[in-house]
């Protein structure tokens, strides 16, 4: 069963909505209980961000054998000791996507991260029932950030005609996908390239021309239907956002070099290993700087369309992956790679210090896919790592949970959720 | 009682089962009226079969309208610096997105980088803003100067006068800017960039005015159905000329649209933005971004991609403008336009300049015939390594045919039964697939059409055999017939009136950014008809499409939230 998160994300798009949840079977075994939280002080900012990747893994090289801390790696998991960050990640195994109806892929993706199930479309295809995780916590977070949240994505080998649920996995509401954006070069340029200095007249002038763009919708808007008025209203909070970011000061922190990647194919290669990095390395930046408090990294597709070209291969993943007997070896690196990609994020956030610890600490990272394996489309046991100990509400070391229930996915969801947010709460399906 | 639609209402999404999404659309909007012949204004309720339009919806401009506009307003050189948001998609046609999703906020920031970029530029040669000035500025103070500049470059970048109001705002943003840095031209910038960032510029805005012959109904206003028709027709905002034409009342029947619609299409204008609804449908724009294996085909590479987009798009210019032929010789065509790289890769007399595209007939012994044996298609809907008839299949049917491939069954395990362990071609490999009842259910709509093109490997180029082995390529269309191979294909679709039908709904879509309900499927039943008795001239059911009611009259809007 799926869950509905209050405040913001109630009001935006699930007004007069159907709720629904589950009993909370306790996740406790995840949570800080030590009371030990913010044993450092104020209690350091916390973020969020989602991680995913295309076409899940292989059972039987992801999941531990052993179960509390000091679980065993594993072929798929070994990246995340390699990059000496297991003792930041939890994972959790045997739990459940509970959405009944499928498309393939498309209840994996939306129901790891919404946990709402998808709206169809008719044929094969979908959008998001609701809004995302990650835009769940960012509508919530009262920090006034901007932008709240930031959408980064690595391969650009999306899938293309199964509408938005495969094509994104941030979604502020059924009709509002978030896009990620491909460019390194473009996102520093977002986060870092546009600050206005204070004796810029353009500054101001900037400014003005915003206001005349908010007088003209609101002459427009009383012209205007019920569905066209909700796109406007949209469409203003992003000019109210721009203004923000015209009018808001440099960070404190020193400008990161500007970057100059910008994920454009070489000979029909995506340069996957760069754009990955750099993508990596402004996250890190963006939180450093506390410019933005979450985030969601889309570092391959649902489906996976991508070729791992820059390890030799030369056929889709998702060709591969229905094809486990042949392809055993070749899908085993993709996944490999993909997890290094995550462990790579990870040292690099433990690396930056903040306070008195580092950013990892202050950090919660969900690891999610849109199927268990890629050839059964399985909704059970789906990979899932929950990295950071987010401002000492999480357990470290980390753990290998493995629910012997089957667990509903949405609890972890939940679990995050409320973690970095207290307030929001699971609401009960309405009857209508 | 109100009926949601099912676009907008998260409670019931979140309820829905697949059976209940299917009953939906029994759901519709509001206005109802007969109208017995397209052409008919007059149509009272009483008048013939039941026909309900789709409330308005505000659309967001294209990328593509985006930089035509500005192209339009301020020339080739200032286009250069646009650089709109991306367009999303929504039930499969970027038109239908434009009018249902709503834009990221990170997309009013690109929109604002690219409007500062498009007004710096556009004050480098004032040229370019002559024909909105016909005074010389005085100095920076010259709000006479700066008011008239207001009303000429607004008209023509909201598509419509501006009001009192308006004029006042931005004349005045204007001055105040002008002031700031003693410049009347960086004032005047600053108004372009904020136009370019008005709503009425980013969205095509229709309200609609009362239709007199019919209150269910409301009618587009003469200026909202110049944008419409040079929007759609055209890619691009409406001309001065188009404008004064919707001023003088001339666009408020059937008879003054397709009037004006047969000059904006006159010399072929209407070009680029047919292929650009081509190119989305036809998914050429797959082509940029291919992955190929090297090994396997060396040949492959970024430039044979886009040769391969544009033969697809020399072949479609070639039958809607410059014959004017039936359309469906997109189907048939035993000829193909190639440069080089396609002459080699189909096995014919190159053109002397490499990079030119030149017709050719194609080899008479070879099955090569009409888009579905263009290697844009086939490389497309295949696997980086090997052919992929499923992918082939579902193009024919989804595209072609407009019919939907199901969901899999919940209990399918998509994993190909154990290898045989020595060389099969796809139709045995595939018939592995078609041995599992579960499997088949899917595979045996898409399968049997692609296994007809396996003559035609990862790339598009011609094969005697798969792996060694003789090739079966006889196949079969669901409820149309059996065929061999892909001129056997080819034959069998034109006789099938589903992808005539399929054609129109296409472009009655993309036309009206919106998924017909089932009570407008009349409308498309009788373009549908029209487009035949018009010896299937895509031509003329573009004229006939923008004069029929569902491109001209809508239902109101709903006022209160669902």
């Amino acid at each position: 069963m799926p869950f509905v998160l209050n405040r913001r994300a109630l009001l935006r798009g699930l007004a007069g909505g159907a709720l629904c949840s589950v009993a909370l079977p306790p996740l406790e075994a995840m949570l800080n209980t030590h009371g030990d939280a913010l044993s450092g002080g104020a209690p350091l900012p916390v973020r969020f961000a989602t991680f995913f990747f295309g076409n899940g893994v292989l059972w039987d090289q992801w999941i531990p054998a052993t179960q509390g801390p000091g679980w065993q790696p594993t072929p798929q998991l070994q990246p995340l000791f390699d990059a000496e960050v297991a003792d930041y990640c939890s994972v959790l195994t045997g739990f459940e996507n509970k959405l009944e109806f499928k498309i393939t892929h498309h209840e994996g993706a939306a129901g790891m991260l919404s946990g709402y199930p998808f709206e169809y479309l008719g044929g094969l295809e979908s959008r998001f029932g609701g809004p995302s995780i990650d835009q769940v916590i960012a509508g919530a977070l009262d920090t006034g950030h901007v932008p709240p949240s930031i959408q980064l994505g690595v391969s650009k080998r999306v899938s293309t005609d199964e509408d938005t649920t495969m094509r994104y996995i941030s979604h502020k509401s059924t009709t509002e996908p978030l896009p990620p954006t491909y460019s390194p070069a473009r996102v520093w340029n977002d986060l870092f390239g546009s600050f206005v200095p204070p004796e810029d007249p353009r500054g101001p002038a900037r400014i003005r021309v915003l206001d005349a763009v908010r007088e003209d919708a609101r002459a427009l808007e009383r012209k205007l239907g019920a569905a066209d008025r909700q796109r406007l209203a949209a469409h203003l909070e992003g000019v109210d956002e721009l203004q923000t970011l015209i009018e808001r000061e440099p960070p404190l922190c020193a400008t990161p070099e500007q970057e100059t990647e910008d994920n454009a194919d070489v000979d029909g290669l995506e340069p996957m290993e760069q754009a990955s990095q750099a993508m990596s390395r402004l996250l890190v930046y963006a939180w450093s700087c506390d410019l933005t408090r979450v985030a969601s990294y889309m570092l391959t597709g649902g489906v996976g369309h991508t070729v791992y070209g820059h390890l030799g291969q030369t056929d889709e993943q998702h060709v591969m992956s229905h094809d486990p007997d042949t392809f055993r070896d070749q899908l085993g690196q993709t996944i490999v790679w993909n997890v290094q990609q995550f462990a790579n994020l990870c040292r690099m956030l433990r690396d930056t210090e903040e306070g008195a610890g580092n950013l990892l600490a202050s950090s919660m990272l969900l690891l999610c896919s849109d199927c268990g394996e890629g050839w059964s489309h399985s909704t059970f046991d789906q990979p899932i790592v929950v990295a950071g100990s987010g401002g000492g509400q999480l357990v470290h070391p980390g753990i290998h949970f493995r629910s012997a229930t089957r667990q509903n996915t949405s609890d972890i969801l939940l679990m995050l959720a409320q973690a970095m947010v207290p307030s929001i709460v699971p609401r009960r399906r309405r009857s209508r | 009682m109100t009926c949601p639609t099912l676009a907008r209402t998260p409670a019931l999404a979140l309820a829905l089962t697949l059976l209940a999404a299917s009953l939906l659309p029994a759901c519709g909007p509001s206005s109802t009226w007969g109208d017995g012949d397209g052409d008919d204004d007059g149509g009272g309720p009483d008048a013939g079969p039941r026909v309900e339009l789709a409330p308005l919806r505000m659309r967001r401009l294209l990328d593509r309208q985006y930089v035509n506009s500005v192209r339009a307003l301020l020339g080739d050189e200032v286009a250069g610096a646009a650089e709109p948001p991306e367009n999303l998609v929504s039930r499969g046609f970027e038109s239908i997105g434009a009018a249902e999703v709503a834009a990221p906020a990170v997309a009013i920031k690109r929109y604002e980088d690219s409007a500062r970029a498009i007004a710096e530029r556009a004050i480098v040669d004032l040229g370019v803003l002559s024909p909105y000035l016909d005074c010389e500025p005085s100095g920076p103070g010259d709000a006479a100067c700066m008011e008239t500049f207001v009303e000429r470059f607004g008209r023509r970048a909201l598509r419509r006068p501006l009001d009192q109001d308006e004029v006042a705002r931005y004349a005045a943003l204007g001055a105040a800017t002008a002031a700031d840095f003693d410049s009347f031209y960086t004032g005047a910038s600053y108004v372009i960039s904020a136009l370019l960032q008005s709503p009425s510029f980013l969205y095509q805005i229709e309200t609609g005015e009362p239709d007199p012959d019919d209150p269910s109904r409301v009618r587009l206003t003469g200026y909202e159905m110049a944008s419409r028709l040079s929007f759609f027709l055209l890619d691009t905002a409406p001309s001065e000329e188009l404008l004064d034409l919707a001023e003088k009342g001339a666009l408020a029947d059937a008879g003054g649209v397709r009037a004006a619609a047969e000059a904006m299409l006159d010399g072929g204008q209407g070009r680029g933005a047919l292929e650009a609804f081509y190119e989305e449908r036809f998914r050429l724009r797959e082509l940029t971004g291919l992955s190929k294996d090297p090994g396997k085909y060396p040949a492959f590479d970024s430039h044979l991609a886009a040769s391969m987009r544009q033969e697809a798009l020399e072949l479609l210019d070639h039958i809607v403008w410059d014959e004017d032929s039936d359309y469906h010789e997109l189907l048939t065509a035993r000829y193909a336009y190639v440069d080089a790289d396609l002459a080699a890769l189909y096995g014919v007399a190159p053109p002397d300049d490499p990079e030119a595209f030149e017709r050719r007939d194609l080899p008479a012994d070879g099955g090569r015939i009409g888009i579905l044996g263009q290697a844009g298609f086939l490389a497309v809907h295949a696997h980086p390594g090997q052919t992929s008839p499923t992918r082939r299949g579902r193009f024919v049917i989804e595209r072609l045919l407009c019919r939907e491939v199901p969901p899999p069954p919940p209990d399918v395990v998509p994993k190909l039964p154990a290898d045989p362990g020595q060389p099969e071609t796809m139709r045995q490999k595939l018939g592995r697939h078609m041995k599992d009842e579960a499997c088949a259910g899917c595979h045996a709509l898409m399968d049997p059409i692609g296994l007809g093109l396996e003559h035609f490997d990862a790339i598009g180029g011609w094969r005697d055999e798969d792996r060694g082995m003789a090739l079966d390529v006889t196949g079969e269309v669901e409820d149309v017939g059996t065929f061999d191979g892909l001129a056997g294909l080819a034959e069998l679709l034109v006789g099938v009136d589903e992808v005539n039908r399929c054609w129109v709904e296409n472009l009655y879509r993309h036309a009206t950014a919106h998924v017909e309900g089932p009570y407008e499927l009349p409308l498309v039943d009788d373009l549908t008809g029209s487009f035949a008795a018009s010896g299937y001239r895509v031509r003329q059911l573009l004229l006939d499409l923008v004069a029929s009611p569902g491109f001209r009259y809508a239902a109101p809007q709903e006022e209160e939230e669902e």
